[in-house]
């Protein structure tokens, strides 16, 4: 909240104090570093298909296409004694047969590939009722809509939130996370501030709303640092829940959808 | 005991401006006859030479004002004032260009620089906004944080590392606006000092450097207003004497004015906005007798910044300085000062149902007491001792009932940094100086309070409660101070020292801009002094009657307990901040090269540095040495300043300097279908080279009998060079499968134009 805030009131001087800014596109010579492994687990509260997805990274310079990692072995086991062992469907997409998360279950993720062995946990978090989702004007350009997510925080757990924004079904670059560090038993009036994806009148907005376990905010925080436009602290990569250095997070985490269309 | 055979007297006194009556710091004094001696005025004008009994030739100079000599028998102890004369008919800067002294050479004193204020005023800056802080980043082994920025790193330390003094009192944040103007109204200002290396042992509290800024006292002949109408600010200074040749005030004030156009804007968002900054300087002074003087002096300035209806921020330093200047003899000269000095911030949200206040403050009150003996031709000695009271509320938030945001509070912390000093200035031969000293500070955090120790993810280890105001955890440094000058000639000496210097309050601060929410903490149990050891070594030559001077500086700099951050650290309001640093060991080393026409119609300077700074923390590139951000392999910077005539003046800097060391993808990933960046060594890639040309003109108005004036124009960035600001990373607009590097450039080219008039 803050570091947003900070963010605003810079961005703020800057435009006011130079007039005479400019950005352009520049060529940067960047060192190809080795291919990473990069899991992305989750398994949600909803009745589905829990899925993982195995990819690698690539060089800078490439196109955004991900090689997928093919041909792993990948299990989803809780704490009462359950495994699911997931089977790939289309390359690198890995999917359970269909069971729900539970409240208060920890969940280990185990990936086998290229003979290494990547585990991680997560526990569900307690589900928070999100009653709704509503627009308003933004500051700087009163044609645009912020989209605004409100919620009771409950008193006497530590909450974290996690938002995924989707404009006419085109989800929006930009990384929603949110904890009740200043809102603790607060009715909650989140805003999620972006410049990615215009919103205007005739739109049709989905948000994805999220309970997600400790680990998985300093993740998701630790990320939407890097698109602080250079002003955050020295990007890194955000801490990850996986051994062995596998780029990517395993998050069990309860889910909502609010829809609205913009009038 | 060759002093017993012959009786010895004491020659002592001010040295003032003549016109104004400002006492000089820093004038030279030397002495010829039976024995020769010199000396330089401190930093109240004082100088003090014990001789023995004879006939001398005293001969009082100082950087552009006419040298005085006076003869006199010392046969008993004299008291000598003197009033020097400014030198400003072009004319006689030509031709009777007396030969300035070769003090930069026999003192012992290394890595300093004195700024000479009439250059700051002729350099020029954006904006047009004459600034002490730009103008010392124009000079060796200092570097600007970043363009337009007045934020400074000294031989690669970071910027709360430097030591910022105003009248003595600690000046937290130097910066107005996210830094693009600093706190420091150069109308105001006489004196500023820097000191890069080799600190007397007057000085501590910081790892990096020393800014020693004195304010003016005042005229106290006659009265007097000046100012400048400029297209960012304006600013008037009003001074005279309370009693005449007794004492003396000093009132400045600057305001900006660039809200006043936001108001002229179509744009309602633009025009509901506020953004301003304003300070103030006072200083009074009144001598009771020649032995009594007592100085008053205060600075208050405050930032506001505001979107309608939507958020408002305000910062702001004040500081007070109440100092007694006591000569218990002619060689034993006393100040006693009780400084106060604050900073605080507030951020506001007025959006409903989201509002909150959060504010935060550091106050200081300190108590110093310096005296300096004069014992003879041979030693110099001073000591001291001082004791700063640090009270800092981290964080306070306050909210509505309806609001989304909870009061919150995070606790006080307090704690006592103390010193006791005392430093020898030794003449050993006449060609041996040295200047050695000890300094024993203490850090005491004192209760009350909840104090935690954290392991290594984090975790509060151990908690214990503290209700009463004892002492939680100390720390003792001592700190030596050593630098000597050998000269091997007239024109030429060298000259090397070696200092420890520790740091007990840190800023916190993640971001790469300055912004006025830094946080400060104490050392405590988690957070070790900063220890800084330093050891340089110079060649110091003089040319053509100390015209030309050029010296040469390596230093090699180690430090300890140096202070980062986890990723995704959480700084803000975080009662368990400590438990998000990470503490690493970092070294600096490098080279200066200074080269300077101090005097005639051309004067100006050329400074190069090479140096390299790094750091290591175990949990960061591996555990391996990474470039600081305060790393710049090259800096070159070069000022020039010629008077045409008695109207015209024009100036001209060029700055080079290598890009920041900063961090860049080497690879992407996709998140949620976000694409995610990949990053391997920390700080491994540079950014473009900065660089730029400055040009200034001044015109002065022609001589009126009751008023002065002149105009300043100005043109930042001549070739309207695109300087890196920030570097990001995003998917391409034009083509979403590709990722591309975005340049963002602050300043282009910018012309500037004041109006200084003076009644």
């Amino acid at each position: 909240m803050f570091g947003k805030l900070k963010y605003h009131l810079l961005l703020a001087v800057m435009v006011l104090l130079t007039a005479t800014s400019c950005q352009r596109v520049i060529d940067l010579k960047l060192d190809n570093a080795e291919p990473q492994l990069v899991i992305e687990g989750i398994v949600t509260s909803q009745l589905i298909n829990q899925t993982v997805k195995i990819s690698q990274s690539v060089p800078f310079s490439n196109s955004n296409v991900f090689p997928a990692v093919s041909g792993a072995i990948v299990t989803i086991a809780d704490n009462h004694g359950n495994t699911y062992s997931l089977t790939e469907g289309i390359p690198g997409t890995y999917s359970s047969a269909k069971f729900q998360g539970r409240v208060g279950y920890t969940y280990t993720l185990t990936v086998q590939t290229n003979s290494k062995v990547y585990t991680a946990t997560s526990t569900m978090p307690f589900p928070v009722r999100f009653d709704d989702l509503s627009y308003k004007d933004d500051f700087f350009s009163p044609d645009k809509k912020i989209m605004t997510v409100h919620y009771q925080d409950p008193l006497n757990v530590a909450n974290n939130y996690h938002f995924l924004l989707f404009v006419n079904s085109v989800q929006a670059k930009t990384v929603f996370v949110n904890d009740d560090n200043f809102s603790n038993g607060k009715y909650v009036d989140f805003d999620l501030y972006q410049n990615k994806s215009d919103i205007k009148v005739g739109d049709n907005v989905l948000v994805e709303a999220q309970c997600i376990d400790r680990n998985m905010f300093f993740y998701w925080f630790s990320l939407s640092q890097q698109q602080d436009n250079g002003n955050g602290p020295t990007p890194s990569n955000p801490p990850s829940n996986l051994s062995n250095g596998a780029l990517g997070y395993f998050s069990a985490h309860t889910v909502q959808r609010l829809a609205v269309t913009i009038k | 005991m060759y002093a017993a055979a012959q009786k010895k007297f004491t020659v002592s006194g001010n040295i003032k401006d003549g016109a104004t009556g400002e006492l000089l710091i820093g004038a030279s004094v030397s002495l010829k006859g039976a024995t020769q001696s010199q000396t330089i005025s401190n930093s109240y004008g004082f100088y003090s030479l014990s001789v023995p009994e004879g006939n001398y030739t005293l001969t009082y100079s100082y950087i552009g004002y006419a040298p005085a000599t006076q003869t006199i028998s010392l046969h008993q102890d004299t008291v000598s004032n003197i009033s020097l004369a400014v030198k400003n008919d072009l004319q006689e800067v030509v031709i009777n260009d007396k030969r300035p002294n070769n003090s930069n050479l026999i003192s012992p004193q290394m890595g300093v620089e004195k700024l000479d204020m009439s250059q700051i005023n002729n350099v020029p800056v954006i904006f047009g906004e004459k600034d002490i802080l730009k103008t010392i980043s124009l000079l060796p082994g200092v570097k600007a944080a970043s363009e337009g920025n007045t934020g400074y790193y000294v031989r690669g330390g970071g910027s709360d590392q430097n030591l910022i003094l105003l009248d003595e009192a600690t000046v937290y944040n130097a910066s107005h606006l996210f830094g693009f103007f600093s706190t420091f109204n150069s109308d105001a200002i006489k004196d500023v000092s820097l000191y890069k290396g080799g600190m007397p042992s007057q000085y501590g509290g910081r790892l990096s450097s020393v800014l020693d800024i004195k304010m003016n006292e005042g005229n106290n002949k006659n009265y007097t207003v000046e100012g400048g109408l400029g297209l960012i600010s304006s600013r008037v200074k009003f001074e005279g004497p309370i009693v005449k040749d007794k004492g003396s005030f000093m009132i400045s004030a600057r305001r900006t004015y660039i809200d006043m156009f936001l108001k002229a804007s179509s744009d309602t968002t633009v025009k509901g906005s506020t953004i301003y900054f304003y300070d103030l300087n006072a200083k009074f002074n009144y001598h009771f007798n020649e032995k009594n003087t007592i100085y008053l002096s205060g600075y208050f300035g405050k930032d506001v910044l505001g979107l309608k209806n939507t958020f408002g921020t305000d910062w702001g330093n004040a500081t007070g300085t109440l100092r007694f200047n006591h000569l218990f003899s002619n060689k034993l000269f006393s100040n006693t000062s009780l400084i106060y000095s604050n900073y605080n911030y507030v951020i506001q949200s007025f959006i409903a149902d989201n509002d909150f206040k959060a504010t935060s403050k550091i106050t200081d009150l300190n108590l110093k007491e310096d005296i300096q003996y004069y014992v003879n031709t041979k030693h110099t000695v001073r000591f001291g001792i001082n004791a700063i009271n640090h009270t800092l509320a981290p964080g306070n938030i306050s909210s509505t009932k309806n609001s989304s945001v909870n009061n919150k509070s995070i606790e006080q912390r307090y704690g006592l940094e103390s010193a006791a000093y005392i430093n020898d200035e030794w003449h050993a031969t006449d060609k041996l100086n040295i200047q050695y000293g000890l300094r024993l500070s203490g850090m005491f955090l004192l209760g009350p309070g909840t104090f935690s120790t954290y392991d290594a993810a984090g975790n509060i280890k151990t908690s214990t409660t503290k209700t009463d105001n004892g002492v939680v955890k100390s720390y003792f440094n001592l700190e030596p101070r050593l630098s000597a000058s050998y000269s091997l000639n007239d024109q030429t000496s060298v000259k090397a020292s070696y200092n420890r210097n520790t740091q007990n309050i840190h800023i916190v601060s993640n971001s790469t801009s300055s912004t006025p929410t830094d946080l400060y903490v104490l050392s405590s149990n988690n957070i070790k002094p900063e220890i800084a050891d330093q050891v340089s070594a110079g060649y110091f030559r003089n040319f053509n009657d100390n015209l030309f001077e050029f010296s040469a500086e390596t230093y090699y700099k180690w430090m300890q307990n140096q202070i980062d951050y986890k990723n995704g650290a959480q700084l803000i309001a975080n009662a368990n901040v400590e438990s998000q640093l990470l503490y690493g060991v970092g070294r600096a080393y490098g080279m200066e090269l200074f080269f300077k026409k101090r005097y005639g119609r051309f004067n100006g300077w050329v400074g190069y540095t090479l140096s390299r700074t790094e750091r290591k923390f175990d949990d960061i590139n591996n555990g391996k040495y990474f470039p600081s951000k305060y790393d710049r392999t090259h800096d070159i910077s070069v000022v020039g300043i010629y008077k045409l005539n008695n109207r015209w003046t024009f100036s001209t800097t060029f700055v080079y300097g290598t890009g920041n060391a900063v961090t860049y993808p080497n690879g992407k990933y996709n998140i949620g279908g976000v694409t995610t960046y990949y990053y391997s060594a920390r700080n491994a890639y540079r950014e473009p080279a900065n660089h730029r040309i400055d040009i200034g003109a001044t015109l002065e108005g022609k001589e009126h009998k009751k008023y002065h004036s002149s105009w300043s124009f100005g043109i930042y960035n001549v070739y309207n060079h695109k300087n890196p600001y920030t570097i990001t990373f995003r998917d391409s607009k034009t083509d979403p499968t590709k990722t591309e590097a975005v340049e963002t450039s602050l300043f282009g080219i910018i012309p500037s134009v004041t109006w200084n008039f003076k009644f």
